[in-house]
């Protein structure tokens, strides 16, 4: 397994009261994996994981990337209101 | 030329930066902030970026514009944290030789500034607060 710690802003930041998320993934995780593993463990804050949009290394990224232990994960909130 | 700051932005620091006596045309545009929101008087904002990931997205769209239009030089800023009523939240200024070409891409890196940047904005109100579109 490998712990990301994934970096959070605006709402998701206020709901969770921290600035980032720790979650563990097995080592051939993809986006995808890590939306499933976030809706599972806080269902409350994260209620449509297929929703979230993630950055890997500061760019957008889609659900079937792969990640590895060195990447920036981060959950960008929607820009204009409503998970996409 | 683009800053990311919470201090106060200053339109002409912009503008002056794209000048040029090559460029014919300078377009300064300004985004400041609204009192109101559907009916609702707004108490003041608050905004907050992904650094460096916002920058790095202002200066791809710079690439984009350049890609696109004859534009000479883009300058951008953008406001964090905490803003009044009546404040600059952003500053685009860019030079072509001949104005359509500014006009319209200006008005282009605006519409995509809010698709792309992870810049979000956050509406005070007297009986709550929302996370919205934020420009």
């Amino acid at each position: 397994m490998i712990t990301f710690q994934i970096l959070l802003f605006a709402g998701d930041r206020e709901k969770m009261k921290s600035h980032s998320v720790e979650i563990a993934v097995s080592e051939t995780a993809t986006i995808g994996n890590l939306a499933e593993k976030l809706n599972q463990e806080y269902p409350s804050i994260f209620p449509r994981p297929e929703g979230l949009v993630f950055a890997v290394n500061r760019d957008y990224a889609t659900f079937d990337q792969p990640i590895s232990e060195t990447d920036e994960i981060a959950i960008i909130p929607p820009v204009s209101g409503g998970y996409l | 030329m683009i800053i990311i700051t919470d201090t106060p932005l200053d339109p002409n620091q912009f503008t002056e930066a794209v000048k040029g006596t090559a460029h014919g045309a300078v377009i300064t545009f300004l985004g400041t902030t609204r009192e109101e929101t559907a009916g609702k008087k707004v108490l003041y904002l608050e905004y907050e970026s992904y650094d460096p990931m916002a920058s790095e997205k202002l200066h791809e769209l710079c690439d984009e514009i350049r890609q696109k239009w004859a534009v000479k030089d883009i300058a951008i800023g953008h406001r964090v944290g905490k803003l009044e009523i009546g404040e600059i939240s952003l500053v685009v200024a860019l030079s072509s030789a001949h104005r359509n070409e500014a006009f319209e891409s200006c008005i282009y890196l605006v519409d995509r500034l809010k698709e792309t940047v992870p810049i979000w904005k956050k509406e005070v109100f007297e009986d709550g607060e929302i996370w919205v579109d934020a420009h």
